[in-house]
């Protein structure tokens, strides 16, 4: 019994210090997923490599030859990402499956903006797997691992250094800020707080409506006549969308939206919570409230909007500083008799340290 | 001793190569996947804003075909995409777009691509071909109800193959 209860809080110990390795073991899992349900052969091949229009930076430096894979040749790939996906979780590999995956998402999704949807959902997640890919901290509980112990004595191991961590948690950061400062730089300042965009997107109920009538271009009539050489509207931009469905919420939504406090408030709050996001870096505790409180902005969204984000929230969940929470769960436990009675001091001891 | 400075320069490399791009795109406000500004609510609406949707028309002597079911996607990605990769805001850079400058010049150039390829996807798809595209405009609002007449804001030449603009 105690053996077996200090071998899985060696193995829960190995897994809250290294977040990295916590990714490598989840993001894949979904990362593959959605790969594979976007890569169709349709998606695939409705692609025109000659309209440069359609192509993303990515896309303009491949050649041409991944552009014309034949239909088995693209089986061939579909099943080279499945794989790649297995090896990437179990950690055969591991590295170059996740530098594949990254690849593949970069391309794929990359072929979806030149379709007409830039997928926001995957933009960090790719960013991530690329990160992976590269940084330290990664290959903790992987076939990879084992088979470098085996040949590696201990002595010479050094321990994984935090700066991967350090860098894939400024990736969300930098995420984070830089949709706040879009939202003062092309919001009108600090005219955005006034809750009037928010409000348009919460009573926004865009599957509801036909073919042709769904997307809107707007104008602002702040266009100075100078710059109206195109058309006499001064378009800015496109909307987005709000793809909720389910009655209850929409009515949820509806009733923020009529309640100007409620948006000034929630405006206010979205603004703060990414500006500040920053605050990762200060310590533990910041960083913990920081992440759990993305992971509810992200799932008030996917309810109100119908916009899940939901590999945003993995990677917020896994960043969370769980040893620091397993070493206050340790030393909270250690205070009862019966698992005091389990004699588990050396343990506690090497955790806590 | 290439080792050790591989290991020196592996660091401020892999930093770079991952923020960099992302500095980029947040300083110049644009996008182009996966490195993005992030602007999905980043604009301002209010019961002020001009709301539109935008219509292609082809157009054989007299005869006018509404395109929305010969666009190849929904609705929502062929706008998409042809306003932000093709026409552009009025603004020159914005955030919904991989362009860091804009021109008249670029404009055009735009706008006949978009045409050209367009017409010969109509072409191949549906075996359709027009003497001209119409671009229009149509005034809308958020619940879609009152549409108001539309408006051609330019139109594609099929035998010059060249897009013009009324404005």
């Amino acid at each position: 019994m105690q053996s077996l209860i200090i071998k899985t809080l060696i193995i829960i110990q190995q897994l809250v210090k290294s977040p990295l390795t916590l990714l490598r073991l989840t993001l894949p899992v979904f990362f593959t997923k959605k790969l594979l349900a976007a890569f169709s052969y349709d998606f695939y091949s409705s692609f025109d490599p000659s309209y440069s229009l359609a192509k993303t930076w990515f896309l303009n430096i491949l050649p041409d030859f991944f552009y014309t894979l034949s239909p088995t040749e693209f089986i061939m790939v579909k099943y080279a990402i499945l794989i790649s996906g297995i090896c990437a979780v179990i950690g055969v590999l591991g590295r170059l499956n996740l530098l594949f995956l990254a690849f593949m998402g970069y391309f794929i999704f990359g072929l979806g903006e030149g379709y007409g949807l830039f997928d926001h959902h995957m933009s960090l997640p790719s960013q991530v797997m690329f990160a992976l890919a590269l940084v330290p901290g990664t290959m903790k509980i992987s076939i990879d691992d084992w088979i470098v112990n085996r040949f590696v004595r201990n002595e010479t191991k050094a321990k994984s250094p935090k700066w991967g961590t350090q860098l894939v948690l400024l990736l969300v950061v930098l995420t984070y800020f830089t949709a706040g400062v879009s939202k003062l730089r092309y919001g009108h300042g600090a005219k955005w707080l006034d809750g009037s965009t928010l409000s348009f997107y919460l009573k926004e109920r865009t599957d509801k409506y036909e073919n042709g009538t769904k997307q809107i271009v707007f104008s602002d009539n702040q266009t100075n006549s100078e710059a109206l050489w195109k058309d006499e509207f001064g378009f800015v931009a496109h909307t987005y969308g709000n793809y909720q469905t389910l009655k209850k919420w929409n009515h949820i939504a509806d009733y923020v939206a009529n309640s100007k406090f409620l948006v000034i408030l929630l405006s206010v709050g979205s603004l703060l919570f990414e500006l500040l996001a920053f605050v990762v870096f200060v310590n533990s505790k910041y960083r913990n409230i920081y992440l759990v409180s993305a992971i509810v902005f992200h799932m008030s969204i996917g309810q109100l909007m119908g916009i899940s984000f939901r590999q945003y929230r993995l990677i917020c969940f896994c960043l969370i500083d769980w040893h620091a929470i397993f070493k206050y769960a340790i030393n909270f436990a250690s205070k009862f008799t019966f698992v005091q009675q389990l004699k588990l001091n050396p343990i506690f001891l090497k955790i806590r340290n | 001793m290439l080792l050790k400075r591989l290991k020196k320069v592996y660091k401020p490399v892999v930093v770079s190569l991952i923020l960099l791009p992302n500095l980029f795109v947040m300083v110049f406000g644009i996008e182009s996947f996966p490195y993005t500004c992030a602007p999905m609510f980043g604009h301002y609406i209010d019961e002020e804003t001009n709301l539109y949707l935008f219509k292609f028309e082809g157009i054989n002597d007299n005869t006018v075909t509404d395109l929305t079911e010969y666009y190849g996607k929904p609705e929502e990605f062929f706008i998409r995409h042809f306003f932000s990769k093709v026409y552009g805001s009025t603004e020159s850079i914005s955030p919904f777009t991989n362009k860091l400058s804009e021109s008249p010049k670029a404009f055009q150039k735009r706008m006949d691509e978009f045409f050209n390829n367009y017409s010969s996807f109509l072409l191949k798809e549906y075996k359709l071909s027009f003497e001209r595209i119409e671009l229009k405009v149509e005034t809308t609002h958020q619940d879609r109800i009152n549409h108001f007449p539309a408006k051609t804001i330019g139109y594609f030449d099929s035998h010059s193959k060249s897009y013009h603009s009324v404005h």
